[in-house]
């Protein structure tokens, strides 16, 4: 994973910048799947992440979850995550060259990062054009209690929120004069860790008293039945990526009980 | 119900928190009719939020305490409703829109009350196309909501609360993060309320944009109700009743530059310096999101000596927050130059160099102590400085440090507050602060973005008297603002920003002071 990182952190700047941009053109993605179809694929993806003997159904699962990101209209984002797998595959491979055991730890490291990969990939495709509604749609159908639907809701909810707490406090780190280096977080890892998650973390608890106050004014703790705005009907793309992770996933998991060589 | 029947209705009611988490209240007594838009004002601190938590019935469902009188609404009491029939007949409208949302995308939003009442989809449906058509917003359906400027925000809050159907609206200070074009959204939308015959209540500071839609005001200080009076009374209430009170202006039209006011006594000195070189220089600056994105800011040039404030004003999306940004190193530009002093400085060299105070300025402190914090800026500084003349003299610094942050911290009148954790204080207390801490770490010069909002008379007023002695010491001050109160009481300058540069730039004094007002969006 190390290595994924320095090159995210080198790109870092420019990385930023396209989720700006997109602030300002502010459209909601073109198309997404249907949001029973992503979590089935997220469990799908879980299942045979590690299962990692065939190496070109990993690739396969990458690839898919590409096509899935690119159907969506996030193509940079496609891109980007390609290119980080590459990066942590190569480097799990050079190091294996190199015949040592401290090496071989960072290979197995990088191993173990490229099983999860996947799952964060597709993750964060499903998370970023997922609508909070629709999920909770998908959820209530399948009769999952009222409290448990909306914690999952907000949790998604929760995951762009709490990437924004951050960038906020390492930007008010800048600008006090403490900027986050690769020497400061070395030197002093405890101090560092203090003054990101202190705020980060009392910022989160004032906005999740806000929001639980704003959840008990709009009727969520209702002893009502909760329906929904939305109708979902699965359309034949959704169908067509369903059964192709199905079928990857399939091989994987029956690759890893010998089931196939 | 006719209209004229009581909507809302104290009567001696109270409220005391269990724990601290708002002001207690006493002994609360006026009656609110349908259609009736009431505003609950007063100093930081007075109770203002806790009477619309005994409206929307947070209080007694999230904030135990002990309560006396009653508060009844359309003739029940609070203790006798079903908090799902009180949340569909009393909607809230929260302070912070960032806050109050469950979705991502603002049609889902929209939708979310009715589907928590369990309504079918296609009264959902019906409602949703209602609301937005009500509320004239239906270019703000099926957008990410992150996208959205604060106040197309706050209306979707708005909308969505409207699209429960409520017969009553509580507003709990909706303008903190709004600018003025974005308060005469919402004042346009409360009109809409009104003209549907709503119940409105707002508890707010900041007044101007309540004038014509408002039909009573309420005053209420420590915690209970000093005064009751209609619009029209409240008109008539001289501005030095009003500044004595501690309340905001309620006619923009009457606000005055301090220079004005004044005349030119203490101004002389800084005019002086006028001529001087310029503590910042900004030459030809561009910057933009992305490798091909549009240039937010484009070939801006900017020029500003020390001992000056200028406020930085301009429509949303103009580019200030990006410019603000830049100078203050967080966005590195793509041309073009800053110097500092005459130096010029990149992006990574003015981080920390430029102080930006931030809008929350619960981001900037570290702290465990308010005096901790201003130690911090110090070793900022010298770690600054110490890298710029690796190592120069370095003799007596822990004293000098010592009585440097004494200086600040009664500078700031912050003594009284050196134990107490940062994030205890009062978002006042905060900015101030913040500010202290900016000044302290060695920056001469210092961009505020917002520091004002959510803040009352008193806090405002002690923010702009630092920031005239920040003048003083030689500080050159950028302040983005909305606020026109605030920039008439402490900017020397108005710079226009549009389209990534500043186009018009004037001293504010009696004589421009009817352009500024446009520019702040006002007519």
């Amino acid at each position: 994973m190390t290595v994924g990182h320095r090159g995210g952190a080198r790109r870092r700047p420019s990385e930023a910048d396209p989720r700006a941009a997109e602030q300002h053109a502010c459209a909601l993605p073109p198309r997404r799947l249907d949001p029973r179809v992503s979590l089935a694929i997220l469990v799908l993806i879980n299942a045979s992440a590690f299962a990692p003997r065939l190496i070109v159904g990993q690739v396969a699962i990458v690839v898919l979850a590409a096509a899935v990101a690119v159907w969506c209209g996030r193509i940079a984002s496609a891109v980007r995550w390609c290119a980080a797998y590459a990066i942590v595959m190569v480097a799990g491979y050079a190091f294996l060259l190199l015949p040592n055991g401290v090496a071989a730890s960072f290979a197995t490291m990088l191993v173990m990062a490229r099983c999860v990969f996947c799952a964060w990939m597709f993750a964060s495709t499903m998370i970023a054009t997922t609508r909070v509604g629709e999920l909770a749609c998908a959820l209530q159908r399948t009769h999952l209690p009222r409290h448990g639907v909306i914690a999952i809701c907000v949790t998604l909810r929760f995951f762009p929120t709490m990437a924004g707490e951050f960038r906020s406090v390492i930007e008010a780190l800048r600008v006090r004069g403490m900027a986050l280096t690769p020497r400061t977080v070395v030197a002093h890892p405890v101090r560092v860790m203090e003054n990101l998650l202190v705020p980060v973390m009392s910022r989160l608890s004032i906005v999740a008293d806000e929001l639980a106050n704003a959840a008990v004014v709009r009727g969520m703790d209702s002893s009502r039945p909760r329906t929904s705005y939305y109708d979902l009907r699965l359309s034949a793309v959704d169908v067509v990526f369903l059964t192709l992770f199905a079928v990857v996933a399939a091989a994987l998991v029956l690759s890893k009980f010998g089931v196939i060589a | 119900m006719s209209a004229g029947d009581i909507a809302i209705e104290f009567q001696e009611a109270g409220h005391s928190y269990e724990s601290v988490v708002g002001t207690s209240a006493h002994d609360v007594s006026f009656a609110q009719r349908e259609g009736e838009c009431v505003v609950v004002t007063g100093p930081s601190g007075c109770g203002k939020t806790t009477l619309t938590r005994m409206v929307n019935g947070l209080i007694p469902a999230v904030y135990a305490g002990e309560e006396t009188g009653e508060v009844s609404v359309f003739g029940r009491a609070i203790a006798g409703w079903e908090m799902d029939d009180l949340s569909c007949a009393v909607g809230s409208v929260f302070q912070n829109p960032r806050s109050q949302f469950f979705n991502l995308d603002t049609t889902s939003e929209i939708a979310f009350g009715c589907e928590n009442m369990g309504l079918p989809r296609e009264e959902i449906a019906r409602r949703v196309g209602l609301t937005a058509r009500a509320l004239g917003i239906e270019h703000l359906l099926e957008r990410d909501i992150r996208a959205l400027s604060g106040g197309e925000k706050q209306l979707v809050a708005v909308a969505s609360v409207y699209a429960m159907d409520p017969s009553a609206f509580v507003l709990d200070e909706p303008t903190a993060a709004l600018d003025v074009r974005a308060m005469l959204c919402l004042r346009d939308a409360i009109k809409r309320l009104k003209a549907a015959g709503k119940t409105v209540l707002v508890a707010e500071h900041r007044l101007w944009w309540l004038r014509g839609v408002a039909d009573r005001i309420v005053l209420m200080r420590d915690g209970t109700v000093e005064a009751d009076m209609t619009a029209e009374d409240f008109s008539r209430m001289s501005e030095q009743v009003r500044e004595s009170l501690g309340l905001r202006a309620w006619n923009i039209t009457q606000v005055e530059p301090r220079s004005a006011r004044a005349a030119h006594s203490a101004h002389g000195g800084s005019k002086a310096s006028y001529g001087g070189t310029p503590a910042l220089s900004v030459r030809g600056l561009k910057a933009r999101y992305g490798r091909r994105g549009p240039f937010v800011v484009d070939g801006c040039d900017f020029d500003t000596v020390a001992g000056r404030a200028v406020a930085l004003v301009g429509r949303n999306g103009a580019g200030k927050s990006t410019f603000a940004r830049c100078l203050a190193g967080l966005h590195a530009e793509v041309e073009g130059e800053v110097r500092i002093d005459g130096q010029a400085l990149s992006a990574r060299k003015r981080a920390g160099g430029v102080f930006l105070g931030m809008q929350e300025s619960g981001y900037q402190l570290f702290s465990d102590t308010v005096e901790g914090e201003l130690r911090l800026a110090l070793d900022a500084r010298r770690a600054r400085e110490g890298r710029a003349e690796a190592g120069g003299a370095t003799g007596d610094i822990p004293d000098a440090d010592a009585a440097l942050v004494k200086g600040k911290l009664a500078d700031f009148g912050l003594e009284a507050l050196r134990d107490r954790h940062p994030l205890s204080l009062s978002g006042g207390q905060r900015q101030r602060l913040a500010i202290a801490a900016g000044s302290l770490q060695g920056s001469r010069v210092l961009v505020l973005d917002e520091p004002t909002s959510g803040l009352d008379r008193a806090n405002m007023e002690r923010i702009a008297a630092e920031i005239e002695r920040l003048k003083a010491s030689g500080h050159c001050i950028v302040i983005i603002t909305h606020d026109f109160e605030f920039a008439c009481g402490t900017c020397d300058e108005i710079a226009h920003f549009e389209a990534g540069r500043i186009v018009e730039r004037f001293d504010l004094d009696a004589s421009t002071v009817s352009r500024a007002r446009e520019l702040f969006g006002f007519g």
